[in-house]
């Protein structure tokens, strides 16, 4: 299991054959690799501003970059946990979260989840349970940064959480 | 006692963390909101509205009302926004 955070942009598609490769010389139990790779856009969200302020403005506009502050030591205790949940609900062989932190241009990689398993059904819902519990437990905190320079600190997606709460309830 | 500020928290003490003399009588998470209130207008106004006030004790979520020693390191934090 590996839990990273990547202070500069990192290749995805080099990210997964290292994690693939990690198993492919001696462990040929592996019959699935799932994954998801969330990259930076350039339209902001419609999510409202985060800081507290009265500034309440949430007209579209284009992105240069994401800030995502971070709090690393628990950052990597949270995704080692949900990792660890994964392992416990499916017959994994190995799950990675790598994530992105600081400046994020558009276009580059937020973040890479990915499942390996004997079975595909294990591995994609492995990478569906990790992909989302990433989204709102560990503590990043999400920037839009504008191209006319305005910033703006998002609030928390309730559709994010409303994934989070479904993945308890049916593990009840 | 070490304190760590996180997103627009630190923006708007200014720092992200710090290290503060506490007595023994600052023993939960609200008692030590109390007394960061009053270090400032940029304290008071990051801690005005409890509900958008998140902690985490050595590295895990808390609520308020958690006791806490001199040796913990407390973080403060809007809510987590994700990734």
């Amino acid at each position: 299991m590996t839990a990273l955070l990547h202070k500069s942009n990192f290749c995805p598609y080099e990210a997964l054959r290292s994690f693939a490769n990690r198993h492919n010389a001696n462990n040929s139990q592996h019959g699935a690799l799932a994954s998801f790779c969330g990259i930076a856009r350039s339209n902001s969200e419609s999510r409202q501003q985060g800081d507290g302020s009265e500034k309440q403005n949430n007209e579209p506009v284009s992105l240069v970059s994401l800030h995502l502050d971070c709090y690393p030591a628990m950052a990597i205790l949270c995704m080692q946990e949900i990792i660890a949940e994964a392992h416990k609900r499916w017959a994994l062989i190995d799950a990675t979260i790598q994530h992105r932190v600081g400046e994020i241009p558009v276009g580059e990689t937020i973040v890479l989840v990915a499942s390996l398993s004997k079975k595909r059904n294990n591995a994609f819902e492995a990478c569906r349970y990790m992909t989302d519990m990433v989204k709102v437990r560990p503590p990043f905190w999400k920037c839009e940064m504008a191209a006319s320079g305005q910033k703006k600190w998002l609030t928390t997606a309730e559709q994010d959480l409303q994934r989070a709460t479904d993945w308890h309830e049916k593990s009840e | 006692m070490k304190i760590l500020y996180f997103a627009w928290f630190a923006e708007k003490i200014g720092k992200r963390e710090e290290e503060i003399e506490v007595d023994s009588s600052v023993d939960t998470i609200d008692k030590l909101i109390y007394l960061l209130r009053k270090q400032g207008k940029a304290y008071e106004e990051t801690f005005a509205e409890l509900s958008l006030v998140k902690v985490a004790i050595n590295k895990k979520i808390v609520e308020h009302e958690n006791p806490l020693t001199p040796q913990d390191e407390v973080a403060f934090f809007p809510p987590i926004t994700g990734g």
